[in-house]
């Protein structure tokens, strides 16, 4: 069954959102009502890999229920939609954090606003982007679908299906979200640079004057934080590549939460903050603020950590049972 | 291209103008997919199932035909039958193909 499921999960991914349950419960249906005729079991891999290599590659089995109504290909169709879902995701993450770059480094003063602001200024160049991106991308593909006859499309090369080879579907507790993972790699890269090369820029602003908040002590932690951000940046794309969690990642994962709890806490417990004074007004207090907020998110991220990683075994004991 | 591979294009092409006609003539009875490859393939009909089970879901879309789950069985099936506006649809194909048969039964007769 797992193996049935597996292979569902593949055609559902290059099929339209307003069909794609539909079209995996019939053919779901129709698979089981084959291997019923033939007297196989859902748990006989070797047979069941037979039925589904008789019904054909994911990518073509989608490819078949989508209608052909532009001029691209419908046996293209699925690899078209898949570039373009991908291109929705990058395109944008990657246009907003080169905003981000270029208002840090073209600007001497620094504000939260402001830097909303340069993003939100960046919107119509995403749209543009977008724009041109999907125009090309539908060229291409017409050009392609144009060029090539219909047995050639029909005959188009796909490596030798294996339904065995069929990646595991990702349950809830595996599942990773593409934007989260990118939204992690590039906060973590942003906050490595923030931190290494424009540390002054974590600061009070006032009035044209910026009071930074850390003072040397924070540079004798930075070798720690650097290590958790790289390391990071090494799980999330890791996450990224496999497109799912799995047990080792997410065992990595909840060490990696315990790293930066201690990170936090020792943040909390040396005096990193400059005080300031602005303009007769005690300021002293901010320094504070973060020092309490600092454990909280520590305590918080180790609750939420232990939390998340006892669930997995949950649910591998439910599995199991 | 080899004789064989351009006569298996070639008896595809020929078998392509007739499906749905076929198919809409054995959905007078009610059947769900699976059943309905099995009918064909006894009727000396074999349709590809990467054809015939997207084709079914094609006409249902055109309205040709309709539809239902039935969860009461060992498992769920979905079972396919020939619309109203589907039966008058295939009374038109049914004519005109015996028309053309006809046609082309007497142009190729004389070779």
């Amino acid at each position: 069954m797992d193996l049935i499921e597996r292979y569902l999960y593949q055609v559902e991914k290059y099929l339209p959102k307003s069909t794609r349950k539909e079209i995996s419960n019939e053919l779901r249906s129709l698979i089981l009502e084959q291997l019923d005729d033939q007297n196989i079991k859902t748990d006989d891999e070797d047979q069941v890999a037979n039925i589904l290599k008789d019904f054909g590659e994911p990518r073509k089995v989608a490819a078949s229920y989508t209608k052909q109504e532009g001029v691209i290909a419908k046996e293209l169709v699925p690899i078209f939609y898949l570039i373009l879902r991908i291109l929705f995701y990058v395109l944008p993450i990657t246009l907003l954090f080169v905003s981000m770059i270029d208002y840090f480094s073209s600007n001497d003063t620094y504000s939260v606003l402001d830097l909303l602001l340069s993003m939100l200024y960046s919107v119509p160049d995403i749209l543009m982007a977008l724009t041109s991106s999907i125009g090309i991308l539908f060229l291409v593909f017409s050009g392609i679908s144009t060029s090539m006859s219909a047995n050639e499309l029909k005959d188009l090369k796909m490596p030798e299906f294996d339904p065995k080879k069929l990646p595991q579907v990702p349950t809830n507790i595996y599942k990773i979200s593409i934007f989260e993972v990118l939204f992690s790699i590039l906060a973590s890269i942003l906050f490595l640079y923030l931190i290494n090369y424009e540390q002054g820029l974590i600061a009070i602003y006032y009035e044209d004057t910026r009071y930074p908040l850390l003072n040397d002590q924070f540079n004798q932690i930075l070798l720690y934080i650097n290590i958790g951000l790289i390391f990071q940046i090494g799980l999330s794309t890791l996450h990224l590549y496999l497109r799912q969690k799995n047990f080792t990642t997410k065992t990595f994962e909840y060490i990696h939460t315990i790293y930066s709890a201690i990170i936090l806490f020792i943040l909390a417990t040396t005096p990193i903050f400059n005080d300031a004074i602005i303009d007769g007004y005690d300021l002293s207090i901010l320094p504070r603020i973060f020092t309490v907020a600092l454990i909280i998110a520590g305590v918080i991220s180790i609750i939420a950590g232990t939390v998340e990683f006892i669930k997995m075994f949950v649910f591998i004991k439910r599995e199991k049972a | 291209m080899d004789k064989e591979k351009l006569l298996k294009n070639l008896y595809a092409e020929l078998k392509k103008g007739s499906i749905v006609l076929v198919v809409l003539a054995k959905l007078h009875d009610q059947h769900y997919g699976y059943s309905l490859v099995q009918t064909l393939i006894e009727d000396h009909f074999a349709i590809d199932q990467n054809t015939l089970y997207p084709l079914l879901r094609r006409l249902e879309e055109q309205g040709l035909l309709e539809s239902s789950w039935e969860v009461a069985e060992p498992r769920p099936r979905k079972y396919y039958s020939i619309s109203n506006l589907g039966k008058e649809v295939y009374q038109d194909l049914k004519l005109t193909y015996l028309k053309n048969t006809n046609i082309i039964n007497n142009l190729i007769k004389e070779h």
